[in-house]
């Protein structure tokens, strides 16, 4: 089944389950229900970062972020909260790695450490969970700053999550060690090999970060943002 | 969290909603509607996921370990191999984790690490006499025990 219409049916349940069942529920703007992240301040297209901070590229986004309907909010709240709920589980890199999650990135500022779970990345959008977890630091006490959901879609970002606001980016080439680790990013392949690694097409892994369970205190100003001003 | 106190509803709505959900989800995924609490609970290939408003005390987390009174799960979260019950908590996080330490101590329990990174983390490892292992971490507001997880050589 197509995920547009899979994202119609179960948002129309959980529409039943949230409102028809209990009047008081309420996910529109200003409802009890409505999560923070539902309503962005940082509204810029590619998360302001037109050509990426880290030598990523954006899918041309045209369209600024701004609220979600409500049944775009209750229905990436389900998908959303259950990753934050697993990421959890995971709240230093030592306890990651401990339960399998592979150190693939290190330390970069705005983000952290990329961690990606032992069945690597998908072929398609999974929201019940996040692909990688990052943390602020190289030491086995480095907490765990957030998500980051990735997808090798090829030329086109997934799907991904209910709505408009979820601004995909990609790397062109990533230089990779054995391991695998990342040394490199849009690196010439000479310095890649300098650095015993090699360059490997990577424009067709698509990630997006989301900024749950909250870190150093900084409630995202958009969930979906590329970087964390506090990393 | 999902609240949805649909109070008297009818099994069939339930019924309805449960279909409904799990034909949207992949892998045959079953998804279960407690009519009298709202909460959803969600399994499939990754696990269980149940979330809602003050759940009941998990069947796994022993039953003669003490929590605060003022304290509610709001998730509950199986991945097969680990299990962790979480709910907010904005108490004072040297005291709740003296709390969890003292506990501990007059069950029997040992602990075998504690640390503190106050106001926003503490994690309390503590295995029982029957050889239980159990974590309670605070981070950001977010009050957990878990169970099962591999933990940190060292």
């Amino acid at each position: 089944m197509r995920r547009s219409v899979r994202t119609i049916a179960l948002v129309a349940v959980l529409s039943f389950v949230a409102v028809a069942c209990n009047p008081a529920v309420d996910w529109s703007e200003g409802g009890d229900e409505r999560r923070w992240w539902c309503d962005p301040t940082d509204t810029a297209v590619n998360d302001g970062h037109g050509e990426g901070a880290h030598g990523g590229h954006h899918f041309p986004y045209t369209v600024e972020k701004g609220p979600l309907s409500w049944q775009d909010c209750a229905l990436n709240a389900f998908f959303i909260e259950r990753g934050a709920a697993e990421a959890a589980l995971y709240p230093t890199k030592g306890i990651a790695e401990a339960n399998g999650w592979h150190w693939l990135a290190p330390w970069i500022p705005g983000q952290g450490t990329h961690h990606v779970r032992a069945s690597g990345v998908p072929t398609t959008m999974d929201a019940s969970g996040p692909t990688m977890l990052m943390y602020d630091g190289h030491g086995p006490n480095a907490p765990l700053t957030g998500m980051v959901w990735a997808v090798t879609s090829g030329h086109m970002p997934p799907a991904g999550f209910a709505g408009d606001n979820d601004h995909w980016h990609a790397h062109q080439q990533l230089c990779y060690v054995d391991g695998p680790f990342i040394v490199g990013d849009n690196i010439t392949d000479e310095e890649c090999a300098a650095r015993g690694g090699e360059n490997v097409d990577s424009s067709g892994t698509w990630l997006l970060h989301v900024w749950l369970p909250v870190y150093d205190g900084w409630q995202a100003t958009d969930i979906f943002n590329k970087e964390h001003p506090g990393i | 969290m999902f609240v949805a106190s649909c109070g008297a509803a009818e099994q069939a709505e339930s019924d309805e909603i449960e279909r409904t959900i799990e034909e949207q989800l992949p892998d045959g995924a079953d998804v279960a509607v407690d009519t009298d609490t709202g909460a959803i609970t969600v399994d499939d290939d990754r696990g269980s996921f149940t979330t809602g408003d003050d759940l009941p005390r998990p069947e796994w987390l022993p039953a003669e370990l003490d929590l605060p009174q003022d304290f509610a799960f709001d998730t509950y979260l199986d991945t097969g191999t680990i299990m962790s019950a979480r709910g907010r908590y904005g108490g004072d996080v040297t005291i709740l984790l003296e709390f969890f330490r003292d506990a501990f101590a007059a069950l029997g329990w040992t602990v075998d690490a504690e640390s503190l990174d106050a106001p926003v983390f503490f994690q309390i490892q503590a295995t029982s006499p029957s050889g239980v292992e159990l974590d309670v971490e605070y981070v950001n507001g977010s009050l957990a025990v878990v169970t099962g997880r591999a933990r940190v050589p060292g």
